[in-house]
């Protein structure tokens, strides 16, 4: 039996220079390990521990590999084809038929979020390609060392259910502290298996959205700014300015 | 040419899902996952009918959200439209493999004839029109209750077979928290703020603005200073205020995108260099504990 853990690698979204026709140049930019994927790397291990299970990291791309294997993922498997320019529901499927590979993988965790897309759309896409319920916006996880319950926020209560089955389970930012590895853990990665699966072996198609248009849009704001050295004055001027754009 | 159009809706947040699906030509039909009230409520919008999905009482809606894509999807749809909420996202999940389309998120706004998308994409620093048949799209903000019409539309209940792997545990009710999505006026504050004790400072000023307060990441989640309702941005709430007005945050990007779709934003903040600047309608350069006091009794001045 394993818990599956999806994470991602991509490059930081504050980095990425974006053409006035919305495409995106990314030389340069730092990659890491996006959005809660350490939180859902940390409730993996901690889920996999109370349940005497293994922890399986599963990724697109085998770069970050290590990055997993020193948080507690007992093995990797890892993609090796360049996604990043791939449409998220070719992401999930990818994702589903590297889940499938782990036998008796009952509990996926993923990442609710990335920042670089913050489509939020992966997690019901992998819940849906593997057939199975799917839980979203996780703000904890915990186990008896049997059963696994799952806390969540709706929009008027704090909701506790139990899963009892194959289910994928989206944990947020607040899911779990993510442990910074030490040295011990970062030479115990090196030990780990990275096991890599080339794409054709995966035999997987999705569809794409077709694009039509696309540009940059924070190229609006051009911002009129008032010296605050004068609170009393700047507060006025910007009052006035309000007002007359009819915004107050 | 007319179009088969669906909207999913697992709670009465619909009027803008509504408005976009009556520029769809063709019938509007809503698939509703939810108590008889809800789908009551629903039927006397302006729909052509509702399949009401009734899950057994006291389970969780998430688990059906396979039952009910796979019946819609066998209405086959041409244009189906929801919102972001958890449970109707799953269910978009499921449509997408269902009717082999792919799906399409954090969309502001569509067109028929041939229905066309517009979304955020890049945490909203890029804006994309795309097209699919069907097209499945998730709208930020599907709006508030929808308006009710005089007369009910007919209601097709289908029951749904009991889930068998997730039972609730329990459900503390909380007191709902503001609604940011639909506020008019949004302040928010950031780590400029140096205590928790000086919110009031922001408080005024929202009283001031007839506006609700909101705050960063930080304030709302790591400092606990706020709900955590109340956080903006990607890992919060993406807001649309004719007004936000930022104290004390520095603009990054996580929190930028929450308010893309704001008309005017307003920043306060006492480094020149502060990323906000770039992203703003307006500013004032300068400490908040001196500028937003000053602010509150500048708003209480007569017009010019
Ligand atoms: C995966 C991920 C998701 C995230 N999601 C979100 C999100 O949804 N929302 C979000 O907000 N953040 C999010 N963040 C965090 C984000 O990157 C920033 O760290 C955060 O927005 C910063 O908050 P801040 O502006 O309040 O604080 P800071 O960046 O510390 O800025 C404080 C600002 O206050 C100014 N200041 C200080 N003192 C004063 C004073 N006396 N008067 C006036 N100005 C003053 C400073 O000049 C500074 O610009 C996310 C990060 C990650 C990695
Ligand atoms: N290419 C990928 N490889 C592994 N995990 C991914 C990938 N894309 C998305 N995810 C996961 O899905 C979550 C949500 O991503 P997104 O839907 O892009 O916001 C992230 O936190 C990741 O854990």
């Amino acid at each position: 039996m394993a818990v599956v853990v999806a994470f991602k690698w991509a490059p930081d979204p504050q980095d990425g220079r974006v053409a006035d026709d919305g495409a995106i140049d990314w030389s340069g930019a730092a990659t890491s390990a996006v959005g809660d994927d350490a939180v859902a790397v940390e409730v993996a291990r901690q889920t996999a521990e109370s349940l005497g299970q293994e922890a399986v990291g599963i990724t697109l791309g085998r770069k970050n590999a290590d990055w997993a294997l020193a948080r507690g993922a007992d093995r990797v498997i890892a993609v090796d084809a360049d996604l990043a320019g791939a449409s998220d529901d070719l992401r999930a499927a990818v994702l589903a038929a590297l889940a499938r590979r782990v036998d008796g993988a009952d509990t996926v965790i993923i990442g609710d979020s990335a920042v670089d897309s913050g489509a939020a759309v992966v997690p019901s896409l992998l819940a849906a390609t593997l057939g199975r319920p799917g839980l979203l916006g996780a703000t904890g996880v915990a186990t008896d060392g049997t059963a696994i319950t799952v806390e969540r926020r709706t929009r008027d209560a704090v909701v506790t259910v139990k899963v009892d089955g194959p289910a994928v389970i989206a944990v947020a930012a607040d899911a779990a502290t993510p442990r910074v590895p030490g040295m011990r853990d970062v030479l115990m990665a090196r030990k780990r298996p990275i096991e890599t699966v080339e794409l054709a072996e995966l035999g997987v198609d999705a569809p794409g959205a077709e694009l039509l248009t696309s540009r940059r849009t924070d190229s609006g704001r051009q911002a009129q700014l008032f010296d605050g050295a004068d609170p009393q004055q700047a507060a006025r001027q910007l009052v006035a300015a309000l007002r007359s754009a009819e915004a107050v | 040419m007319t179009f088969n159009t669906w909207i999913i809706a697992v709670d009465n947040r619909i009027a803008d899902l509504l408005a976009a699906a009556a520029t769809v030509p063709g019938e509007v039909h809503v698939a509703v996952l939810g108590d008889r009230d809800l789908a009551e409520e629903l039927a006397r919008t302006d729909v052509a009918d509702v399949l009401w999905f009734e899950p057994p009482a006291g389970s969780v809606v998430e688990e059906y959200a396979g039952q009910v894509a796979e019946a819609v999807a066998a209405r086959k749809p041409d244009v189906v439209l929801t919102g972001p909420q958890d449970a109707a996202r799953l269910i978009a999940g499921r449509l997408a493999a269902q009717l082999r389309t792919p799906l399409i998120t954090s969309v502001q706004s569509i067109e028929a004839d041939p229905p066309v998308a517009t979304r955020l994409t890049v945490s909203g620093s890029v804006e994309q029109t795309v097209s699919a048949s069907p097209l499945l799209a998730v709208l930020d903000s599907p709006g508030g209750a929808p308006e009710a019409t005089d007369a009910a539309v007919t209601i097709d209940q289908i029951v749904l077979a009991p889930g068998t792997t997730i039972s609730m545990v329990s459900a503390v009710p909380r007191a709902a928290g503001a609604d940011l999505s639909t506020a008019d006026r949004v302040v928010a504050v950031g780590r400029g703020l140096a205590a928790k004790t000086d919110l009031g400072l922001v408080r005024d000023l929202a009283t001031a603005l007839g506006a609700q307060v909101a705050g960063s990441l930080p304030l709302a989640e790591d400092l606990g200073w706020l709900d955590k309702d109340l956080c903006v941005g990607i890992s919060g709430k993406q807001i649309s205020p004719a007004l936000y007005l930022a104290v004390g945050i520095s603009g990054q990007m996580q929190h930028m995108a929450g308010v893309t779709r704001a008309q005017k934003v307003v920043a306060i903040n006492n480094d020149p260099e502060a990323l906000i600047f770039g992203k703003c309608d307006y500013g004032i350069v300068g400490d908040l504990y001196a500028v937003v006091p000053a602010l509150v009794s500048a708003l209480g001045e007569p017009r010019a």
